[in-house]
């Protein structure tokens, strides 16, 4: 990694890399909306419709695979399109609104995203391409001590790390297969990754009556052992690997307990309703299994096979109304014996229900596509743990274990606007959380994010929720949060300009902070953009106004790790610092577009 | 399984385990006490003992399905699982590679149900297995590419007269009936005899909101005439490989669009679900139907994925479908989306009464029950047939209301959702205004019924008892039912009896009984147009808080004159 240097031995040796607007990953919605926008082919396709085309990685041509188009935030269930023979599929008759567009075909799984990548969304008119790859396949032979087939045993791949080695941040679902009558497994269409495998213990149920054979007993992993010195498997795209299981079936241990506050629904089938119950390994964060509990099971539950581990279990109930039930997490230590007795209680989740303002002050007029722009609005609300201060640092961590259960450590919502404007955020835990906007278009920004009715004089002792965002008490009901949303955002293209002989860093980032002292405490006045691989950077939505510009590597030599700067306090101090420092100013008038515009940048632009 | 999402996958689990349920009824075994019954036996493979095979022993409670006890034959094949509290129990072989007679025939699989008294000792429930056969191929498309996830289909080829054998769903749905990523299946545990392959839809496709078109069944021997096809011949052990089939493509699929308007005002309805289905040249609309999204606020609705084919529209509370009805309108997807369908919805009916529960004795029967959903099905007169139904939960004090029904004959049904043990309380009778409508609520359109009066019974007797047979013993399949009827009417309470004809059905209400044996389910030899059984009969009295015993003989002495 390229060493830092001090501000005062700057060099500033200008070599003029291409500028490419190629793929720019960012987390700032200004480069989201952009990327978007650029997508879109004009002329082509009717308003209403999202059209696209999914490719393989491998070369195989994709036909057989359908793709959705799930509308975000309006409890519509996804619509679906038969992908042709050429691998183009449309939508059409789309109501105005935010879609993810996904692929599935059984045996594939969808190309890695790009790290930093945000979940991306399509609003009608877009095109989509998508990326399918051949899935990895781990397949073998499970032998019972006296060699013969252990047969209908369930068969669980446990991806541990992605495809770059990172430990898998969430939650993770295994997949299962049972063994057939020879004791082999085949565990097909597997994400890129590093997996774990395991035989027995209780079998998913494919409506048959009975369990198999095998479903009290303990997991053993691959080759030959219990989870702690399971082997692991790396699987790429496309290949097939090979790992034989030695059974040891020896009996595990029993974890039940009741459920309680089950809601009913006002239609319901003969057997009532139904919560699912999770069994979470704490370690690995893997999912263990999970099971259902409800009138039918007199609203018991309980998981069998369990080894001696740390565990966390978690129930869970959607209703239709796509509210989720949820009960706290209950951590359990299994050591040697049944834990029975484990009452869970569901109850509901925190909600923050508000209006997006769309407003034109002063009028601007570099706004397209008016008209949908309320219903092609994201807000978004992104669970974070406060940075640690000396009062906090001790509660913050022993309460992110209470608070937040490892099956929805993910914890964010989006919310899209009603054709008025209201917006809901659901299902949302206890906890800070951070708002945000993605904008309908180019010509928007974002101007305000506050409590109550729009209002044009903030007081300072307003809740500063850019900064600050919103702290839920469980099942808490927020209303009234307001955002206001402004014409006339400006926008800035750029590149790199490195010094002679140099080279910029990958993973190098543009942060854009304003100039005016009294803004210093407003977050929705930072902008960033990462730089890509040919120096180019994009931002979007910018607010008018002065600011400073400035280009540094992360601070940690990890720019993986790099948090957005609206999210993080410490890291806004610093940049605000050193972009003073270095005093490279622009202002924006609104609807002002710049372009190619040159930030000098050499190796000792740092420290 | 096409999952598009986590929840999806979770709630199709939860489907599945809802629809394995309500097949076995009885007392449920009390979990926590460590009973002191026992149950033994021998597996036999052929001649032999079998060592190694693992039997459980199954709650009466369906779920969770985990065996209280397992444990593995010894090197003669015998087992003993002890530690049993009393209670109606099913004993498995845990062995899905071995076969009985009639584990492809009875929805129990290898199972044998016990029920066992306290601190009984049964012994010799004994299980005779063979070794299954297997069929194993690929499945291919028309450019001889895998088929991944496509569903392989076994029908048995029975012969002509014979009895009509149905594999049992829990092995139809088992993955082992999925190709994998290489087109591969591979089944096992089979019976011996002789079977039809086939890959894709009958009757044409339905692939629902699914979107890709489904293949038209093609049998193994690449035909799609049943009549053509190749049969595959079984024998017991046996392994049919390269059993492949190659499939033609997959049927284009189309959108269905429309609005629904309220018929009164023209004005659209927002937020009900119209419900579709295929009409079929078999049964014209009552097959598979769909509800899809709720109308948008401009009272729009779309479907995507249709094949070409016959279908019907309609708009239904049966979905959690709103507060509308309407008249269902026909329409064929051809080779282009259908679009412009218009629902003419009106405001559905509403059904309320009281529930009360027979007899004076015991007035906090209903509170006892727990909390009670009645459901009404409504049979429509309408062309093709519509389905509407609503439920609701019962009051505390009885009253219930049901809304968005549609006209027609209203059949009503009443459960518990707390009360395992006796789920289900068929009305004995209802009345509206005192006139009886135990054979079905009539609503017509515009009128709202109240004052239903819906009567249910329960109690706390029980009729418990046994049959014996003399010169002869019954097949080890046989299985058989004890159905009962109180003061002339059937009482939905019926039973299996166990594997040593024992049977047991509690929580019945007072009254006289008929009880009645029927022999010979899932057990043609004593069944047969040429034997002919009446069901055995009994009476009884059975009241509150007791117990009422009757024992049956059966005599297998073939009838004087019989053929």
């Amino acid at each position: 990694m390229m060493p830092f240097s001090k501000p005062g031995l700057r060099r500033i040796i200008p070599v003029i890399l291409p500028v490419m607007l190629g793929v720019v990953l960012c987390a700032a919605p200004a480069v989201r909306a952009q990327k978007a926008a650029s997508e879109k082919t004009p002329a082509t396709l009717p308003e209403g419709t999202i059209s696209g085309r999914v490719i393989s990685q491998g070369g195989e041509t994709i036909s057989g695979a359908t793709a959705f188009a799930s509308p975000i935030g309006m409890g519509l269930q996804p619509r679906s399109a038969a992908i042709d023979s050429t691998g183009s599929f449309k939508f059409d008759a789309l109501a105005a609104g935010v879609y993810a567009v996904s692929a599935y075909l059984p045996g594939f799984v969808p190309a890695p995203a790009l790290p930093d990548e945000p979940r991306r969304y399509y609003r009608p008119g877009d095109s989509v391409t998508l990326t399918l790859i051949k899935g990895g396949v781990i397949t073998g032979t499970v032998t019972s001590a006296t060699n013969g087939p252990v047969v209908a045993a369930a068969v669980r791949g446990f991806r541990v790390k992605d495809e770059n080695g990172q430990p898998e941040p969430f939650m993770v679902q295994p997949r299962e297969r049972p063994t057939d009558d020879r004791g082999i497994y085949r565990l097909y269409g597997l994400m890129p990754g590093t997996y774990v495998i395991s035989a027995g213990g209780p079998a998913r149920s494919y409506g048959g009556l009975i369990s198999g054979a095998y479903d009290n007993d303990v997991p053993t992993y691959a080759p030959s052992s219990g989870r702690d010195t399971a082997m692991e498997v790396v699987v790429h795209s496309g290949e097939e690997i090979t790992a034989d299981i030695q059974y040891h079936g020896e009996p595990g241990h029993v974890i039940s307990g009741t459920l309680a506050g089950l809601v009913q629904p006002s239609s319901q089938g003969m057997g009532g309703a139904m919560g699912t119950i999770t069994l979470a390994d704490v370690r690995s964060h893997a999912v263990v299994t999970s099971t259902g509990a409800g009138a039918m099971t007199n609203n018991t539950f309980a998981f069998s096979g369990v080894p001696d581990g740390d565990y966390e279990v978690l129930a869970q109930q959607y209703l239709q109304s796509r509210d989720l039930m949820i009960s706290d997490p209950r951590r359990l230590k299994v050591r040697g014996a049944d834990i029975n007795g484990v009452s869970m209680s569901l109850a509901p989740l925190a909600s923050i229900a508000g209006r997006v303002v769309l407003e034109s002050n002063p009028p601007a007029d570099c706004v397209k596509g008016q008209a949908n722009a309320l219903q092609e609005t994201v807000i978004s609300a992104r669970r974070f743990t406060p940075e640690p201060t000396p009062a906090n640092s001790k509660t913050a961590k022993t309460e992110s274990i209470a608070e937040v259960p490892l099956a929805t450590a993910n914890q964010a919502a989006d919310g899209v606007p009603d054709p008025k404007g209201d917006f809901a955020l659901r299902n949302l835990h206890r906890g800070p959380f951070h708002i945000d906007a993605q904008l309908p278009g180019t010509g928007w920004y974002l101007r305000s994010i506050a409590l109550g009715p729009p209002s044009t004089t903030a007081k300072p002792s307003d809740p500063n929720i850019p900064r600050d965002g919103l702290t839920l008490k469980p099942a808490e009901k927020v209303t009234g949060l307001t955002v206001i949303i402004n014409e006339g955002a400006a926008s800035l293209r750029g590149h790199i300009s490195a010094g002679e002989g140099q080279r910029a860093p990958a993973g190098l980032r543009v942060y854009l902070v304003p100039a005016e002292r009294e803004s210093a405490d407003n977050v929705l006045r930072f902008f960033e953009a990462a730089v890509d691989t040919n120096g180019g950077f994009a931002l979007d939505n910018l607010a008018p106004g002065r600011y400073w510009l400035i280009a540094r590597a992360a601070d940690n030599g990890e720019p993986a790790k790099v948090k957005p700067i609206r999210q993080e306090s410490a890291l806004r101090a610093r940049v605000l610092r050193e972009a003073e420092a270095l005093k490279k100013e622009i202002s924006f008038k609104p609807c002002e577009q710049t372009i190619g515009y040159v930030l000098p940048w050499t190796a000792a632009a740092q420290q | 399984m096409t999952c598009p999402s986590r929840l999806s996958c979770y709630s199709l689990i939860l489907a599945a385990l809802v629809c394995a349920s309500g097949i076995v009824q009885g007392q449920t075994p009390d979990a926590k006490s460590k009973g002191t019954g026992s149950i033994a036996g021998r597996v036999t493979v052929g001649a032999k003992g079998a060592s190694g095979i693992t039997v459980g022993v199954f709650g009466g409670d369906i779920y969770p399905r985990r065996a209280a006890v397992q444990t593995t034959t010894d090197s003669e094949g015998r087992y003993r699982l002890f530690g049993l509290a009393a209670g109606t129990y099913q004993v498995t072989t845990l062995a899905p590679t071995l076969v009985t007679g009639a584990s492809n025939n009875s929805p129990y699989g290898s199972g044998k149900m016990i029920l066992l008294a306290a601190s009984e000792s049964v012994e010799d429930v004994d299980f005779k297995l063979a070794r299954g056969a297997v069929i194993t191929g690929r499945i291919t498309d028309e450019e001889g590419k895998p088929v991944i996830e496509e569903r392989v289909i076994l029908e048995p080829v029975m012969p002509p007269g014979g009895p009509n054998m149905q594999m049992s769903q829990q092995y139809n749905y088992g993955p082992m009936y999925q190709t994998d990523d290489r087109g591969i299946y591979r089944i096992y545990g089979l019976l011996p005899g002789r079977f039809k392959v086939s890959v894709g839809n009958e009757n044409g496709g339905f692939s629902g909101s699914n979107g890709r078109g489904t293949f038209a069944q093609t049998f193994y021997g690449d035909t799609n005439d049943t009549a053509k096809a190749a049969v595959v011949e079984l024998s017991e052990g046996s392994e049919a490989t390269n059993i492949d089939i190659r499939l033609g493509h997959r049927a284009a699929t189309f959108s269905v669009a429309g609005r629904v308007i309220n018929s009164e005002n023209g004005e659209p309805v927002a937020g009900v679900r119209p419900t579709y289905g295929r009409i079929s040249k078999a049964n014209s609309g009552s097959g598979a139907f769909f509800g899809g999204l709720p109308t948008n606020p401009r009272g729009e609705f779309r479907f995507d994925g249709l094949e070409p084919g016959h279908y019907t529209i309609y708009v239904s509370s049966r979905f959690d479908g709103g507060d509308f009805y309407s008249d269902p309108i026909v329409f064929d997807v051809v080779d282009r989306d259908v679009t412009d369908l218009e629902l003419k919805a009106l405001r559905g009916l509403t059904l309320s009464g009281v529930v009360v529960v027979e007899g004076e004795s015991n007035k906090n029967l209903l509170a006892q029950l727990g909390r009670l959903t009645i459901t009404a099905g409504v049979r429509t007169t309408a062309n093709p047939p519509t389905n509407s139904s609503g439920s609701t939960t019962v009051a505390a004090d009885g009253s219930f209301r049901i809304t968005g029904l549609a006209p027609g004959k209203a059949s009503l049904f009443i459960y518990s959702a707390e009360n395992p043990n006796s789920r289900r309380f068929p009305p004995t009778r209802v009345e509206a205004d005192g006139v009886d409508q135990t054979q079905g609520v009539d609503l017509q359109a515009g009128h709202a019924v109240s004052n239903l009066r819906v009567i249910i019974s329960y109690g706390t007797g029980v009729i418990r008892g046994s049959v014996k047979f003399e010169n002869g013993s019954p097949p080890a399949e046989a299985r058989m039912y004890v159905a009962i009827k109180r003061d002339g009417r059937p009482l939905e309470r019926g039973i299996t009896t166990d594997a040593r004809g024992h049977f047991v059905i509690t929580d019945i209400p007072p009254g006289n009984y008929e009880v009645n044996l029927n022999l010979g389910f899932y057990a043609p030899a004593l069944q047969s147009p040429q034997n002919p059984r009446q069901p055995l009969k009994q009476f009884v009295t059975v009241a509150d808080d007791t117990e009422v015993e009757v024992n049956f003989t059966v005599d297998l002495k073939p009838k004087e004159g019989g053929p």
